[in-house]
This record gives structure tokens, C-alpha cells and sequence, in this order.
């Protein structure tokens, strides 16, 4: 992947970032706002606030990663759009090339002993 | 919580995302929160979030912006700061009166000089301000031809009536000050006070109505290219225009500070009264403001050019 590409995604790509947690819950189906909020909570351990979590929404619509379904009440649902499943598959990529790079330079890395103890 | 503090905080929002997104939010916390009260973080995050996207809608905050909006929303933020620097000029000038009649002639060069400064500058910014008018003026009378004078004439009769009322008060005010004499007009009067008072916020106010009117019009025309780099190069020259005022402003209380301060309450020569005088701090606080956002708009306008040329490039 290009340098130049990959500074974009990885700006873009971060564990905690509301628009790949938003994206990432999706995948497993279409969710209103709270089912939203409670899924991220469980699987990511980060509590957006619904500030952030319509914010980002707002961004993913006009992205058109994510689409809305019929309103239910007050409450509408959200589904991921193809474009939204390639962009998520992006971003993974992203993140799976980081953690591959930190796991690869582990293993080259001498093991450090804690400074001041004898080696 | 009650429906109408959730509409409350959905004041922050901007118009268009209230109406599409505002109902499911205020449900969302309600869901989260029941009927106890909605905690101090959900409060916080409602309330930045929207301060975040009431910035975007005006082009001044967050990437996807197009490039000329992003120009236009920053030389226009210069422009918001022009006005609220106008309302601190006019509290300085309230000291710029008689200083020079109570300084020895021995310790007046320096202050005159950078007095000189702040005046030149305020000249040349204000002069920037009506040639930037000026070079939209036939962009303007056409959206006004075009049916821009419907949509906008609500707010433009709203700030020329408040423009007719505050001239009234003025004619009133002045009127008044002649039967005053010196004293009762610097603060012995107490009514003539709280008049004087009122007549500042109504010029405040009536500034902040012309203000807003020009920036609801801009914001409607659609500029050229062209017109964009010129108004943004003004915006530019407008904020240095403005530190430069903001610099000035500040070394020449520093100056009378320490060689006369009485002069800054127009005490006899000699006394040592605090130069810290809680108007020209406000005024100069609101320069220091005024300034640091037209940096905050000339740098957002000037972000935008690269991306403004390459635009008009592959265009």
C-alpha cells in the first residue's frame, strides 16, 4: 500500500474512532441509536454519548456508508450501505496492517529487563 | 427529563439537523436516561457536539467542507471579528479623548506615536472592510434582482429599523450631554449613566443586526473564484490590520502606565492610580478576542486556496 494512502487510512482507521465502532456494529445487522450505544459499549468497552454517536451518524449518511430504514416511532433504524461494508473492510485492512507491523517488530525486539534490575 | 430542557440543548444544533436528526436524539436520551436527570456527560457531549455542528453548517469546522465555503466561512468570521473589535475600539476611544492634555509634553512621544499606530491601522482595516463591500456590491445587486430581497428582506428591515431607532437615541443621548456638564457626564449622573449604557448596546446590538445580515446574505451568493482570493487576501490584510491595533493598544497603556498613569483617568499630573482600569481591560480583552478569531478565520480561509486551485485546475 502506498505511504501516502496508508497516513490517510490510518488517520482515519482508529480503534475508537465513532464512525468505525458505528460501522463495525452494523455489520451485524441494522440497529437504532441505544441498541447502537449498549452493542459498542459490549464489544468495544467505549461509552459514546448520544452526541457523538448522532454526529458521526450524520457524517456516515453523507458518506453514504450507512443508509436509514423506515422510522419506528422515534427511533430509526440504520443499515450498512456496500459502500460502508468496502470502506469498514478498508479501515480493518488498516488496522490489521498496524497490528501485524507492532506484533512483527515484537518479535524482532530484544526483551527489555526493567531498568535498574540486573540483566 | 423534560421534553423541553432535550429542546433546549437542541438549540445548538443547526436548523437542518434538528429537523433531521434532533427527534432522535432528544428520544435517545430520554431512552438512556428515563425520567432521571440526564447526566453531566451526556449534557456535555449534547452540547459540544452541537456547538461542532453548528460550525460545520457555517463552514468553520470539520473536514468534507468544499473549499470555497471553507474560504468564504473564514473571511467571513474575519469580518464577525471586524465588528467586535469596532465595539472594543469604541471603549478605547472613550480614552483617547483628553490623555494627551494631562501628559507632561517631556513623556508624550512615544504613547502619541503608538496611538498614531492603532489610529493608521484602524483607517487602513476599515478602508479593507468597505473595498471587500465593494468588490462583492455587483454580486449583491444581483442576488437582490434574482430574489435574494425576498428571502432576506425580514432581517435587512430589522437592522435598518433598528439602525432608525438607535440614530433617534443618539440625537437624544447628544441632546442630553449638552445640558450635562463635565462631571454628571462622566459618571456623576447616575440616569444619564444607565442611558449612556443602554445607547452602547443599542449601537452593539444594531452592529451585530448589520453584521449578521451581511453574513446570512454572503452566504447565499455564490462567489467566483476570482472573487474568493480577493475577499479572502482582504480578510488577511484585515487581521494584521487588527494585531497590529491590538499591539498598539497595548504598548500604549503600557507606555502611559509607566510614565503617566494619571492620565489614564485623567488625574492631575503626578498621582499614581492603578493603571488598571476595568474598562480598557474589557476593551482590551474583547481586542485580544476579536483578533485571535480573525486569525482562527484567515487561517481556515487561507487552508482552503490550495484546494480552491486544484478545484479550478482539474475544473
Amino acid at each position: 500500500m502506498p505511504t501516502q494512502k496508508r497516513k490517510g487510512l490510518a488517520r482515519r482507521a482508529r480503534a475508537n474512532d465513532p464512525p468505525l465502532l458505528i460501522l463495525t456494529s452494523l455489520a451485524s445487522g441494522a440497529k437504532h441509536g441505544y441498541s447502537l450505544l449498549q452493542d459498542i459499549e459490549v464489544f468495544a468497552d467505549v461509552q459514546l454519548g448520544p452526541g457523538t454517536l448522532y454526529g458521526a451518524i450524520g457524517r456516515l449518511e453523507e458518506r453514504g456508508w450507512i443508509e436509514s430504514l423506515a422510522a419506528a416511532g422515534r427511533t430509526r433504524p440504520y443499515q450498512l450501505t456496500p459502500a460502508g461494508r468496502e470502506a469498514l473492510e478498508e479501515m480493518l485492512g488498516e488496522l490489521s496492517a498496524i497490528v501485524d507491523e507492532a506484533a512483527i517488530r515484537l518479535r524482532k525486539a530484544p526483551r527489555l529487563t526493567p531498568a535498574g534490575s540486573p540483566a | 427529563v423534560s421534553t423541553r430542557r432535550s429542546s433546549l440543548w437542541l438549540r445548538c444544533y443547526p436548523p437542518s439537523w434538528r429537523e433531521r436528526y434532533g427527534e432522535e436524539l432528544e428520544g435517545l436520551v430520554e431512552q438512556m436516561n428515563g425520567k432521571g436527570s440526564v447526566a453531566w456527560r451526556v449534557r456535555r457531549d449534547v452540547a459540544l457536539t452541537g456547538a461542532r455542528e453548528r460550525l460545520r453548517s457555517w463552514g468553520l469546522a470539520g473536514p468534507g467542507i468544499p473549499p470555497g465555503t471553507q474560504a468564504k466561512a473564514g473571511a467571513l468570521l474575519v469580518l464577525c471579528a471586524w465588528t467586535l473589535f469596532v465595539v472594543a475600539g469604541m471603549a478605547v476611544q472613550r480614552f483617547s479623548e483628553h490623555w494627551q492634555d494631562f501628559t507632561p509634553i517631556s513623556g508624550r512621544a512615544l504613547p502619541s506615536g503608538e496611538f498614531r499606530v492603532l489610529v493608521d491601522a484602524a483607517l487602513i482595516g476599515g478602508a479593507l472592510v468597505l473595498l471587500g463591500g465593494a468588490c462583492v456590491l455587483p454580486r449583491l445587486l444581483a442576488f437582490l434582482r434574482g430574489g435574494g430581497w425576498s428571502a432576506t428582506r425580514g432581517s435587512v428591515l430589522r437592522a435598518v429599523f433598528s439602525s432608525l431607532f438607535t440614530a433617534v437615541a443618539t440625537v437624544g443621548l447628544i441632546q442630553w450631554a449638552h445640558r450635562l456638564d463635565s462631571l454628571q457626564r462622566n459618571g456623576h449622573d447616575p440616569l444619564y449613566g444607565i442611558a449612556f449604557i443602554a445607547w452602547g448596546l443599542l449601537v452593539v446590538g444594531c452592529l451585530g443586526m448589520w453584521t449578521s445580515v451581511v453574513v446570512e446574505i454572503a452566504r447565499r451568493i455564490e462567489f467566483p473564484v476570482g472573487l474568493l482570493k480577493v475577499e479572502v487576501g482582504l480578510a488577511v490584510a484585515v487581521s494584521l490590520a487588527m494585531l497590529t491595533m491590538t499591539v498598539a493598544t497595548a504598548t500604549w497603556w503600557i507606555t502611559l502606565a509607566i510614565r503617566a498613569p494619571w492620565a489614564l483617568r485623567e488625574e492631575p499630573s503626578g498621582a499614581v492610580p492603578s493603571p488598571f482600569l476595568l474598562q480598557l481591560m474589557a476593551a482590551m480583552a474583547l481586542m485580544v478576542l476579536a483578533t485571535a478569531l480573525a486569525g482562527l478565520g484567515s487561517a481556515r480561509a487561507l487552508r482552503a486556496l490550495p484546494r480552491m486551485a486544484c478545484e479550478q485546475r482539474v475544473g
